[in-house]
């Protein structure tokens, strides 16, 4: 357990950190493949972070819980382990809700059992904070992977189909649902991110101590 | 077989590969880039444990089929990922403590990644017999191997003093790794994955 | 005592060259290219230039003016970034075409890295790649010069459109126009590619100049030319392989004035080799297996991403430059040249 005992009030800025100012996809560069590879409609990003906040909670808290028990060599494996068997629910339930997109999404959906935002979390961070922070930061985490990938996703169904949710009626062009346009959103995104961060540290607005990883 | 082989291996790093057409493993790539000297082992360990992903997914495919095998597909080839990482973490702490402790860090996040565990799916994919999984997996560590050379290189233009600050850093790697590729979007002129 | 060098942005000038002369030059070099097809199709090449330009201008300004700075234009590179998009594209595009190109361009590639001399990639390159990959048909719809036509200078017009002869090789036929009729401009293709022996002209003018280094031009050619030899895409002898394409494309034109961009090119002799050569495999390679019928712009982004790498391979097999990851502390190496302790 870190030495550094987290205060509950502490969790807000660890939510905060994890949705916007440390967002792992825009900060972190984590999990840029489904942004990047599956991301190009808002249906998709929807299912996306569904499958993420799904995976994230349970498998954050088992590792809290019982992360430290295991060696550090072994964590690495638990971590994905432990992401993997709480995709299966997560994945009962996105097809559930949305199977069509979810079918369509293919492998990019399948491989957010290995999602690397995930893993991180559950390998690295979980294991070594306690329990309220764990969950600040896995809700934090969803929420942010979740505007990041809609973010990108609207743009780009924008782009490529002139509507969102399907409802287009015709885009300014093709390319949209490319990778290449995923990754330079991002970029544009990421430096959104970073100008609102400078403009708060300028004004004197310290970054909060709360641990977000 | 040979040919096929290395047929296969040019395309994993051109039109089929899963990093530049496929969006997938940039994340590693870009943390590999930061330490010049992880480049070799971190593409080394990708193209082994890409290889024996690869062998799981065909070793798991009898299993595997129907409904429920696509249910239990994602978390089965991650699972399989996770206990190579395992076995190779566990025979390297064991029998070769300091080339483990030097490479700790690379050999765990090249274990378990998107690139790795994607392999049984683009072997379904693509229809890959034994000497063009070999290839495929030979061919995307080299792709791992260039995009990380390319990267480490590229830091210095990311990140410079003319550059707009909100620019610097990670945003313009992104804004690189999308030009990169589309650059190779030439070969393949829509979605491949 | 002890040597102190300060670090220079490319392009990096050893003569009384400064760079607003060098931009100068191709700029003239690429306006000359402007006559040919203004001769035999009105004004409408020189508002698509002019449209194109005043694009990147107005991109440049905007970036400026969201960065909160006070919005100048220091040198003229907007303008060769403008008039190489308007080259690339047909001459009965829509106006909008080279706006949308110039502008992912100017705005994606060029003023996020700092603007001219830090861009990563050849912003016209990066601009025709995205134009090709979002609206791939009215990249290669070509109007047929052997037909009556009216382009107005503004407005759109229906046209009749031909194949290019890059489009028949890659179908793998062989063009029924003869290699040597290819100099003079009369075949289908994008705006300013196509007259090859003004081309020429404005490739010794550029070196004599010193605007763009000879060496990477001979590489790439010379690449271009052993692969054609060596694996042509039709059914004839070598020669003639090679006639056809170096002659169709826009392949000449990108050696002239995209793969030498001062900018985005290694600065030492060795590495503009070994860059000139493998932006030249790489075209052809994307003639052989890529997706479009032109492929020059996205072979050059690939080359742009290698020169540091073949920049720094070049160092270490001279000796001058450290392995891998281990820099000496307090030098930097780098295409932004070279900083030595004092």
């Amino acid at each position: 357990m870190n030495r550094d005992r987290l205060h509950l009030r502490e969790t807000g800025a660890i939510f905060r950190n994890g949705a916007f100012f440390r967002n792992p996809v825009l900060v972190g560069a984590l999990g840029l493949y489904p942004a990047a590879a599956g991301a190009f409609g808002l249906k998709n990003a929807a299912v996306l972070a569904l499958l993420f906040a799904l995976t994230a909670f349970p498998s954050q808290i088992l590792m809290c819980l019982f992360g430290m028990f295991l060696p550090k060599w072994a964590r690495p494996a638990a971590a994905l382990l432990a992401t993997a068997a709480c995709f299966l629910p997560a994945s009962a339930a996105a097809r559930a809700l949305m199977p069509r997109t979810v079918a369509g999404l293919g492998l990019t959906a399948g491989l957010t059992a290995c999602n690397s935002v995930l893993y991180s979390r559950a390998a690295e961070y979980a294991p070594e904070h306690i329990l309220p922070a764990v969950v600040a930061d896995a809700a934090g985490c969803s929420v942010g992977f979740a505007g990041a990938v809609c973010a990108v996703a609207s743009l780009r169904e924008l782009w490529t189909a002139g509507g969102l949710f399907g409802m287009g009626s015709g885009g300014a062009g093709a390319g949209g649902d490319l990778p290449f346009a995923g990754f330079v959103l991002m970029g544009f995104l990421a430096a959104a991110v970073r100008w609102a961060d400078i403009r708060r540290s300028r004004r004197g607005v310290l970054p909060p101590s709360g641990r977000a990883g | 077989m040979f040919a096929r082989m290395l047929t296969t291996a040019l395309l994993a790093m051109t039109a089929e590969s899963l990093l530049f057409s496929g969006g997938a493993g940039f994340s590693r790539v870009l943390r590999a880039a930061r330490r010049p000297r992880s480049i070799l082992p971190y593409s080394l360990f990708v193209t082994l444990f890409s290889l024996g992903s690869a062998g799981a997914g065909v070793l798991l495919k009898p299993h595997l089929a129907g409904d429920r095998g696509e249910f239990l597909r994602p978390a089965a080839y991650a699972a399989a990922a996770a206990l190579m990482y395992l076995a190779a973490a566990w025979l390297l702490h064991r029998f070769a403590p300091a080339f483990y402790g030097r490479n700790e860090g690379p050999l765990a996040l090249s274990a378990l990644n998107t690139v790795v565990v994607a392999m049984p799916w683009v072997q379904r994919i693509f229809g890959f017999g034994l000497s063009q999984t070999v290839g495929y997996a030979l061919g995307t560590g080299v792709s791992f191997f260039l995009a990380s050379l390319v990267l480490s290189r590229a830091g210095k233009t990311c990140s410079n003093p003319d550059m707009p600050e909100a620019f610097s850093g990670l945003p313009a790697e992104l804004i690189y790794v999308g030009i990169l590729s589309l650059a190779f979007t030439g070969f393949t002129g829509g979605r491949v994955f | 005592m002890r040597m102190k060098l300060r670090s220079a942005l490319p392009p990096f000038v050893r003569t009384e060259e400064s760079v607003p002369a060098m931009l100068g030059t191709t700029a003239f070099a690429l306006c000359a290219l402007l006559v040919i097809p203004t001769v035999r199709f009105g004004a409408r090449p020189l508002v698509m230039a002019a449209v194109s330009v005043l694009t990147g201008l107005l991109c440049e300004l905007l970036f400026e003016l969201l960065r909160g700075h006070v919005p100048s234009v220091g040198e003229a590179s907007f303008a060769v970034t403008g008039l190489v998009t308007a080259m690339l594209v047909p001459v009965n595009a829509p106006l909008w075409l080279p706006c949308a190109a110039c502008a992912f361009g100017v705005l994606t590639v060029k003023m996020p890295f700092g603007g001219f001399g830090r861009s990563p990639f050849n912003p016209a390159a990066a601009g025709i790649a995205f134009a090709t990959v979002c609206w791939p048909k009215l990249m290669f719809s070509y109007l047929d010069p052997s037909e009556p036509f009216s382009l107005p200078p503004f407005a759109d017009a229906a046209v009749k459109s031909a194949q290019s002869p890059a489009a028949v090789l890659k179908s793998g036929l062989k063009p029924d126009i003869l290699p040597l009729d290819l100099l003079w401009g009369t075949a289908a293709g994008p705006l300013g590619t196509t007259a090859a022996l003004v081309i020429g002209a404005c490739a010794l003018l550029l070196f004599a100049r010193r605007a763009a280094r000879w060496e990477i031009t001979v590489c790439f050619l010379g690449a271009c030319a052993l692969l054609a030899a060596l694996f042509p895409r039709i059914a004839c002898s070598p020669m003639t392989s090679v006639k056809y394409e170096l002659l169709t494309g826009s392949l000449l034109f990108c050696s002239v004035f995209m793969v030498t961009d001062p900018g985005t090119s290694p600065h030492t002799f060795p590495a503009g080799c070994l860059y000139g050569a493998f932006a030249g495999a790489a075209l052809m390679v994307f003639r052989h297996f890529g997706a479009y019928e032109q492929g020059a712009c996205f072979a050059v982004l690939l080359a742009n991403a290698a020169a540091p790498v073949l920049e720094y391979a070049a160092e270490r097999l001279r000796g001058q430059a450290p392995p891998l990851g281990a820099a000496k502390q307090g030098t930097a190496y780098g295409r932004e040249g070279r900083i030595h302790e004092s």
